[in-house]
């Protein structure tokens, strides 16, 4: 025995252990050929392992493995049988098949294989015919492995063929394998040297980041023998063309890549195509070396048998970028084609995705308690409490964020939970107030992220006169952690990872970082921290966002940046954060100036005030507006306060002023109301961000209007690197939203939880209690029935707009009708309000002018009558219009009521108005079609020449002296009902979109000789802000009128608690801001709101559509379906159906 | 073919919409300027539980010049001939663009309730009528029978 192993060491080259002969000698008992010659076999197998063994570990899962020991499992059953049945000549082949190693062959193919050479052996003693006929047998038992039974007999194919060749060669042949299998090796490692190794940063390139198992598929029949197992080149071929054969030219369509598989100089097959689209643009742009092997195919192959390979992906220099850049140039657009490409790349070389799996454990559980607390208690705003536990770990959060395919996937249970909370979050809030559409907005895109419930709370600066709001004082220290004054928790972490990068490791332990949105990679840590000096406070309206600012102010005084250099901006538009400092030139000789406060004309004034008031110092304060803005020096004020208006004019004539604004640094530039700024191309937005500045902020209450893109300005304007490039935006945000997707949420959220500050009235603190607390609000429906006689002027007006918008319809021009439409929307609003508003559209002027045109036509028209009944002899009874006084009183009346019905021969509205001598309006046109070949009045018959009509002015507007017809309207008559109801010490605001009916409001109350105020958009600063400290202080003055653009927002009104909306708006939004300027905070009282609408007109319906409206500024629809949805709410509206 | 021209489309919309008691338009769906009238016999005539087929073809310069009408079924009335012809001054010299299909079928209607011998364009029909009116309204009676039944 001792000999025996002896033996067998010296003869395998000492490649034998003694163990492992002792083994193989018990296998073989006396049969040494048989013994190494399983050895060798052994050998082999684990050779041909290597390759796959990245890919056995693609199968370690739990069930595979099962699967896979059921198998074998199987398989031993079986191989046993046919052993059994031959027994006598079996005795050494039983021992292995029970010992066949398990553990190194997980892979069914490689069990597969091992069976077969089993089987093989097998043959050596009985004909394969006998075995091929049990295995048929077995087919027929056992479905379920039929499959794998197919695969085996196709490796029985292979293996006689094998078994020929060794029965032939015996020993020597497989020396020979084993000198092949060298050479193969050699012969990668030749092709790896020959490709230009370099080395760089410590890692040689072309760096190996994974192999993975592709198929092809084999062109035309041939052996593949030799081709086993061995190294094959894979060659892109760029150059082939298909041609159209179905156009006679022949014309070469396109060219297509073709990745070709070849083994010595011959082409073997080619690559699926899924992988050809994979590989084919970065083999074209030599980003990747791929070295691909052989596995598996037929010995001889048919055209489309397919062939498996096993390739490595090695990636070459090219490919990688620094990683840090986040300019939007030529390279990014380059590797943003190929993004797809290197994500799938890198998913099928199986690189490990690294996330922290301890945050998915974390956060379902934390989900699952926020389950149990919404069981708990049902009242609390689970939204928010969801929030917070998003909040918790922020940058963990990261980078499963951004994946966003997984991101679905991985979070499903996450998602639904979340959708469930919403849900009964909508649900709630329905029940509440079914007004408040501002929720709506802030859960899709997530801003009740950005509560930022953890913070601290700052104390606020010494100066500040009054007391702050715990949420103000969690807001302050927000603002003071954007400036860097104080370290936020957050961004000590410092290398937490990008939020657009994913982060692999390869196999052999380099970490690539890849950025799925724009294709770059990278072995440097992009990391998130970012510095951008500023950020959005999106607080709702009335918590307060003034004072917070204030105290910012306050609590971060003056003084010189020492890490600010200025920027030649308009010379080198993309600069990038801190990388290009050393490219600066340097500040510019300009002085540092203070605070600079830019906001809306109507709250110059409220600024002023509210800086004053809530500060115990005196502060220099300096209103830059109007002509005389550039005579003082700004750096001696401690805030300027501004105007867009100002800032805008100020930017489009630069001033050589040395005082301009313009020639400052700004420490600290505060944009209030910013989605003034919302259109970036508006001279507004261009004058803000033109201006140059340290610390940068925007407030306000609604960061989204309309779309996205009001959202981009904000961003543009704090510089927030690298969304603040439209291309970013453009790329990343914009256009997947326009085009429907609605994975960019998660990124959005991740890009603005950091910069944006946003609670809700609702919002709870960390205890769960409302951070402010209001009395109550009441909303009273007013309904209105219309007056008989204003129910005439409106039915006919409404009728007639029906009937112009039908006819639009049905000539299908209603989309380029739409200013049209919406004029006659607003005539039909403005009769619910007030029929005079619409027949006193006043030009008096013009009516003179019709008057006297009148008196001209009549007395024309006597002399030509007399003239031709002289000249015309038929007996028609022309009746002149005897009383000329009555006529002329007729047309004037019908004009000034637009009670002209429809020409009679075009059936539309009366365009270009005739009338005729016997008081009938047309169209000019059709009446002078009918005159002619004809004579005659096409309504009466009576005698007609064209001089017996006249035109009148085009423009049919003219009015009568409302004063003296004033009447009241129904809804005038309800204002002063609700008025007269109101308690004598308390104050009420009138809100309304017409001028008119501010004046008809004002002349009633003046005839009652009740004191009020008005505002309106045409009055000048200083007396804005006399009415509105008047209306404040004096108690004289209880009612204040204000048109709904001018005074809806920014207004502090808390004085009254009643409000009255005399008609409704559009946006709900515009009114419930409106309504904001009472019920804010600072309000005492119980607030009621009166909403006045007329039953059955334009305005029920417009009520009933604001949930339309509502789909319009969730930002989920397109741009271009915002108008067609616009135009179909008018049309509805109209046509009332 | 053309397209129908606005008056029309808005004069088939009111049709349909605004109907005329005893009159039923139905526009013809392969030409917008061909309408299938039903009339039925006003009351109080000899004309009453009929129902009378009138076909209306608006012309090319509508509404310059009148429609055409004719009736299909066959009626004993001095002022409509064996072949449907009506003779009726709107439909002649007296139309007026400010004229429309509605007020036409409305005056035929009129027509039937009261004839006018003295204006004649089925002679026989006409004399009968003048001569002996309670002949001419059994007559009538008899056609209206015979040819204006329901079916």
């Amino acid at each position: 025995m001792q000999e025996l192993v002896q033996q067998m060491i010296a003869i395998s080259g000492g490649q034998l252990n003694e163990e492992k002969a002792k083994q193989y000698l018990k296998y073989g008992k006396n049969d040494l050929e048989l013994a190494l010659n399983y050895y060798y076999q052994a050998e082999e197998r684990k050779k041909r392992q290597q390759p796959t063994l990245a890919c056995t570990k693609l199968m370690e899962g739990a069930k595979k493995q099962q699967q896979l020991e059921k198998i074998l499992k199987d398989l031993n059953q079986e191989y046993k049988k046919p052993i059994e049945e031959c027994l006598d000549q079996q005795i050494v082949l039983s021992k292995p098949s029970g010992n066949l190693d398990f553990q190194q062959t997980n892979d069914i193919e490689e069990i597969a294989i091992q069976y077969a050479q089993e089987k093989r052996q097998a043959k050596f003693r009985q004909s394969s015919e006998m075995i091929k006929q049990q295995i048929n047998e077995e087919d027929h038992k056992n479905t379920q492995l039929q499959n794998q039974q197919q695969k085996i007999k196709k490796k029985q194919n292979k293996i006689k063929e094998q078994k020929d060749q060794i029965l032939e060669e015996g020993e020597s042949k497989k020396n020979d394998d084993q000198e092949n299998k060298q050479k193969k090796n050699q012969n990668s490692g030749l092709k790896l040297n020959s490709g230009e190794t370099t080395i760089s940063r410590g890692i040689t390139f072309p760096l190996f980041i994974g192999s993975a198992k592709i198929k092809g598929y084999a062109l035309g029949s041939q052996n593949l023998k030799d081709v086993q197992q061995q190294c094959v080149e894979i060659i892109l071929d760029g150059t082939c063309k298909v041609v159209d054969r179905g156009k006679k030219s022949n014309k070469i369509v396109k060219g297509q890549n073709i990745i070709r598989i070849c083994y010595d100089e011959r082409e073997i097959g080619r690559l699926n195509s899924e992988y050809e689209d994979l590989f084919s643009p970065l083999l074209q742009e030599n980003y990747i070396k791929i070295i691909a092997y052989h596995v598996q195919s037929q010995i001889l192959c048919k055209t489309h048998d397919s062939i498996l390979l096993q390739i490595d992906v090695f990636l070459n220099e090219k490919a990688l970028s620094d990683g840090t850049s986040d300019q939007f140039d030529d390279t990014v657009q380059e590797f943003v084609k190929y993004s797809d490409n290197f994500q799938k790349l890198y998913d099928l070389v199986n690189c490990k995705l690294i996330t922290s799996t301890k945050v998915d454990v974390i956060d379902k559980k934390k989900i699952e308690n926020n389950n149990l607390e919404i069981k708990e208690n049902s009242n609390n705003n689970t939204l928010n409490k969801s929030a917070i536990t998003y909040q918790e770990d922020p940058f963990k959060q990261k980078p499963k964020q951004l994946s966003l395919n997984d991101f679905k996937l991985k979070n499903n249970i996450q998602d639904q939970n979340q959708s469930q909370l919403m849900k009964v979050e909508i649900d709630k809030d329905k029940q509440q107030n079914e007004m408040n559409e501002e929720i709506d907005c802030d859960q899709f895109l997530g801003f009740n992220n950005c509560t930022h419930h953890d913070l601290e709370m700052h104390d606020g600066p010494k100066q500040l006169g009054s007391k702050l709001f715990d949420y103000q004082k969690q807001a302050l220290t927000w603002l003071l952690q954007r400036e860097g004054v104080i370290k936020a928790e957050d961004e000590s972490s410092s290398n937490a990872l990008h939020p657009l990068w994913k982060e692999y490791q390869t196999s052999q332990g380099v970490k690539i970082y890849f950025n799925p949105f724009s294709g770059l990679s990278s072995l440097d840590f992009p990391s998130s921290s970012r510095r951008c000096n500023g950020g959005i406070l999106a607080d709702e309206m009335g918590l307060g966002k003034t004072v917070m600012l204030i105290s910012l102010i306050l609590a971060n005084p003056f003084k010189i940046p020492q890490d600010y250099y200025h920027k030649s901006s308009r010379k080198n538009q993309n600069y990038s954060g801190k990388k290009l400092i050393g490219d600066y030139v340097g500040y510019k000789k300009k002085k540092w100036a203070r605070t600079l406060i830019i906001v809306p004309v109507s709250l110059l004034q409220q600024w002023q005030d509210e800086l004053n008031y809530h500060c115990s110092q005196h502060l220099r304060i300096f209103q830059y507006t109007g002509a005389e803005r550039n005579q003082s020096d700004l750096c001696q004020y401690d805030v300027v306060v501004s105007s867009y208006h100002t800032v805008s004019v100020e930017f489009k004539k630069p001033s050589k002023d040395p005082y301009s604004i313009y020639n400052y640094n700004w420490f600290r530039v505060i944009l209030d109301e910013a989605h003034y700024i919302k259109g970036r191309t508006t001279l507004l937005a261009q004058g803000a961000y033109e201006l140059d500045c340290y610390y940068r902020w925007c407030s306000t209450g609604t960061p989204i209007q309309n779309n996205l893109n009001d959202m981009f300005s904000l961003i543009h304007f704090i510089k927030l690197e690298p969304w603040s490039d439209y291309l970013w935006w453009n790329a990343y945000i914009n256009k997947p939203h326009e085009e429907g997707k609605d994975n960019i949420f998660p990124l959005l959220n991740s890009i603005l939880r950091p910069i944006l500050l946003r609670r809700t009235k609702k919002s709870k603190d960390q205890n769960g209690k409302p951070i402010i607390s209001l009395p109550n609000k009441e909303i009273h429906f007013e309904s209105i029935e219309l007056r008989k006689d204003e129910r005439i002027v409106y039915d006919k007006m409404e009728k007639k707009s029906q009937d112009e918008v039908e006819g639009f319809l049905a000539k299908g021009i209603l989309m380029s009708q739409y200013m049209k439409v919406f004029e006659l929307l607003i005539r039909l609003r403005q009769i619910c309000d007030h029929p005079l508003l619409i027949t006193s559209r006043s030009d008096v002027k013009n009516i003179d002018q019709l008057e006297e045109q009148i008196d001209k036509f009549l007395s024309n028209q006597a002399l030509d009558r007399e003239d031709q009944e002289e000249l015309l002899m038929n007996n028609q009874q022309v009746q002149i219009c005897q009383d000329k006084q009555q006529y002329k009183q007729e047309v004037l009346r019908r004009v000034k009521e637009n009670d002209i019905p429809p020409c009679p021969v075009c059936l539309e509205q009366v365009e270009d108005t005739i009338v005729t001598i016997c008081l009938h309006f047309l169209c000019r046109l059709c009446l002078y079609g009918i005159l002619a070949n004809s004579s005659e009045c096409p309504y009466c018959r009576q005698y007609l020449t064209k001089q017996d009509t006249m035109t009148l002015p085009r423009e049919s507007s003219f009015s009568l002296n409302w004063k003296e017809n004033y009447r009241r309207s129904s809804k005038i008559e309800k204002v002063m009902q609700i008025l007269q109801a109101i308690p004598k010490n308390e104050k009420c605001v009138i809100f309304t979109q017409f001028i008119g009916m501010i004046q008809m409001i004002e002349f009633d109350l003046d005839n009652q000789k009740i004191k009020h105020l008005r505002l309106d958009g045409s009055m000048p600063q200083q007396e804005r802000a006399e009415v509105l400290k008047t209306f404040k202080e004096s108690d004289e003055y209880r009612i204040f009128i204000i048109s709904l653009k001018a005074g809806g927002v920014g207004l502090n009104l808390t004085a009254a608690n009643h409000v009255i909306m005399i008609d409704p708006w559009w946006n709900p939004a515009v009114e419930e801001q409106a309504i904001e300027r009472v019920y804010r905070i600072g309000q005492t009282k119980e607030t009621h709101v009166y909403r006045l609408i007329c039953k059955q007109t334009v305005e029920e319906r417009m009520i009933k559509l604001h949930d339309i409206k509502k789909q319009l500024f969730e930002s989920s629809i397109r741009t271009e379906e915002r108008s067609n949805l616009r135009m179909e709410m008018f049309k509805n509206i109209i046509l009332g159906s | 073919m053309a397209q129908p021209t606005p008056r029309i489309i808005k004069e088939t919309q009111n049709l349909a919409k605004d109907k005329v008691q005893g009159i039923d338009v139905t526009p013809d769906p392969q030409n917008f300027k061909h309408f299938y009238v039903i009339i039925s016999g006003p009351p109080n005539t000899p004309y009453e539980g009929g129902v009378f087929d009138v076909e209306l073809l608006l012309p090319d310069d509508y509404p310059m010049s009148p429609p055409k009408c004719v009736f299909n079924t066959k009626i004993y009335h001095p002022n409509i001939d064996n072949l449907g012809r009506i003779c009726l001054d709107v439909l002649k010299d007296k139309w007026s663009p400010a004229l429309q299909i509605r007020s036409i079928l409305l005056s035929i209607q009129v027509l039937l309730s009261s004839p006018n011998p003295d204006d004649p364009l089925n002679n026989e029909a006409a004399n009968q009528w003048k001569t002996n009116e309670g002949q001419a309204l059994m007559k009538a009676r008899e056609y209206t029978q015979k040819y204006a039944k329901k079916h």
